[in-house]
């Protein structure tokens, strides 16, 4: 074995990984030739070095986050209590949408120009969900039967509330699947619709400001991966207080917000909601957040985001920016302007993850 | 599937149902490794400190969203690198110009000598500590890539194997970067006549 061949094998003899002939060779000509053998020192030396450099993690490490961890057990076991004490997010979300639809009815009015495009827009995005959900395209997409029946309901009110001049003359077999699952959801779902005037809903609202560059990561990978750079939670009529947090997402907003706005559950009271508490609607909307209720299956969101699910929630991320716009459109009952929101985005390199949560409230 | 490898799947699963303590030996398991792995990346030994925590913190909170289609080190490994990086990102966009110029040293976290050290005399000490300096500088100029495999492999112990399953790299490409790794720290202990 030539002096070459022997310094490729020093670090496998060093570290003890030769065996047989090999090992007998090497050692036999480590001890003949100086040069080898100095170069095996200095490699042992080397390695040596290394493992003493190696630095000792201080013991709070592991305390702060076993205490960390107690605590945060403890806050999602509330988080778990709360969720199944108030009515879980779907169905409100189903309530305000049912009751969003129903203004024409209840003599209420919203005070979005009638003829905006982006009332538009998002009519059309709705007729075309409702296309998707009764199986009239892309078969690839269609949910299973059980979950067509809730997404419908969402979607029928949705269609009617388009302003009546705008309002097709003739059903087609779509609207009328819909209005049937309507049907069906609210024998589902009896406390919740139709929902009586006088009640009021909360809303929580709050967000994660991530970058675009994070957020592109996350889409691609995991949710673990999104950086949490700022923390945002709605609390008193009109004002924010923002918080540097990196921590979790749930168990904060309910504590950071125990005391729900009031609104009255009709167009205007969810205009004033998405307005004043969700800062992000103003462009900076990145993802929905949705807890893991089965009536929050969304084949739409199911189609257009990547969900990623969690011990306890789903979380949405949209493919783009315009998806996301499209259901928050969608969430809001097809009220709002979406086009600002586009630029707003475009020129703003950062996104917000805005999470609404809608819950009943007496 | 080894022992090993069994008890943490069984770690992971108690830990992702919320035993607090399974994660815990998790934790205990890996600490060493994240630690100086983040060490590597942040240089600094208190930002180093947190990291590691919100790593580990973002682990548990996240297992849910762990498949387990890799290994449970893999995956806890991209959570701190990606942590610390983020880390790095954002403290560059706060950074101000500094009053004074850097020194070459200022990065390098200080020395803790230990009461237990085997050598008595003080000066012997003082030299241990200066050397491990010495080698931890040299160690911090590596590539990051060069950086984490010589952590992995002469520090932490992992094997060829595992290192390449953390790493996602063929044996071939592991054992050769390691090669050039150890090269490059050797060279950089000759130039600092440590050894």
């Amino acid at each position: 074995m030539t002096c070459k061949q022997v310094e490729a094998l020093i670090p496998d003899f060093i570290c003890g990984d030769l065996e047989g002939d090999e090992l007998d060779i090497v050692r036999i000509h480590i001890e003949e030739c100086s040069d080898c053998a100095k170069a095996a020192e200095l490699f042992k030396s080397t390695i040596f070095l290394i493992k003493e450099s190696a630095y000792t993690p201080p013991e709070e490490i592991e305390i702060n986050v076993k205490n960390r961890i107690t605590e945060y057990n403890k806050r999602q076991k509330i988080v778990r209590l709360a969720m199944r004490y108030t009515a879980v997010a779907a169905v409100a979300a189903i309530i305000l949408s049912v009751t969003l639809s129903r203004l024409p009815k209840m003599g209420m009015k919203s005070t979005m120009p009638e003829s905006s495009k982006d009332y538009q827009a998002a009519a059309e995005m709705y007729s075309e969900d409702i296309d998707m959900a009764s199986g009239k395209s892309d078969d690839s997409v269609i949910p299973e039967a059980n979950q067509i029946a809730p997404r419908a309901a969402m979607m029928a009110p949705a269609q009617q509330a388009v302003p009546e001049e705008e309002t097709p003359t003739a059903k087609s077999e779509p609207e009328l699947a819909a209005e049937e699952a309507t049907a069906a959801e609210a024998a589902l779902v009896p406390k919740a619709a139709p929902a009586p005037e006088e009640e009021a809903f909360g809303i929580m609202t709050y967000g994660l400001n991530i970058s675009q560059e994070s957020a592109d990561e996350a889409v691609e990978e995991d949710f673990s991966d999104v950086p949490v750079v700022e923390y945002f939670v709605s609390q008193d009529e009109g004002s924010y207080e923002s918080y540097y947090y990196s921590g979790d997402i749930q168990p904060c907003a309910l504590y950071a917000m125990p005391t729900p706005v009031l609104v009255r559950p009709n167009a205007d009271g969810a205009e004033y909601l998405i307005k004043n508490y969700s800062p992000g609607f103003e462009g900076k909307i990145f993802a929905i957040y949705t807890t893991g209720n089965e009536l929050q299956e969304d084949p739409v969101l199911t189609r257009k985001f990547n969900k990623i699910e969690n011990e306890g929630f789903n979380l949405y991320f949209a493919k783009n920016t315009i998806d996301v716009l499209e259901a928050v459109g969608r969430a809001s009952g097809g009220n709002y302007p979406l086009s600002g929101a586009e630029s707003a985005v475009k020129a703003d390199g950062n996104m917000y993850i805005i999470i609404l949560e809608f819950f009943k409230y007496k | 599937m080894n022992d090993e490898n069994y008890n943490e799947n069984e770690l992971v699963n108690k830990a992702r149902k919320g035993d607090g303590d399974a994660f815990g030996q998790l934790m205990h398991r890996y600490n060493s490794f994240i630690y100086n792995v983040v060490i590597g990346l942040v240089k600094n030994q208190y930002d180093a400190q947190d990291i590691t925590q919100e790593s580990f913190f973002k682990a548990y909170r996240s297992l849910g969203s762990f498949r387990g289609d890799s290994k449970f080190s893999s995956w806890l490994y991209r959570i701190a690198v990606n942590t610390a990086k983020d880390f790095i990102r954002s403290a560059s966009r706060r950074r101000t110009l500094p009053l004074e110029p850097e020194s070459d040293d200022d990065d390098l976290p200080p020395m803790q000598i230990k009461d237990d050290s085997p050598m008595s005399e003080p000066q012997e000490v003082l030299e241990a500590e200066e050397r491990k300096n010495a080698v931890r500088k040299a160690i911090s100029r590596l590539s990051d890539n060069h950086r984490e495999i010589i952590i992995m492999r002469d520090i932490e112990g992992y094997s060829y194997e595992e290192i390449g399953e953390i790493l996602n790299l063929e044996l071939g490409t592991v054992k050769s970067r390691i090669n050039r790794a150890r090269n490059a720290v050797k060279e950089e202990l000759i130039k600092m006549k440590i050894i």
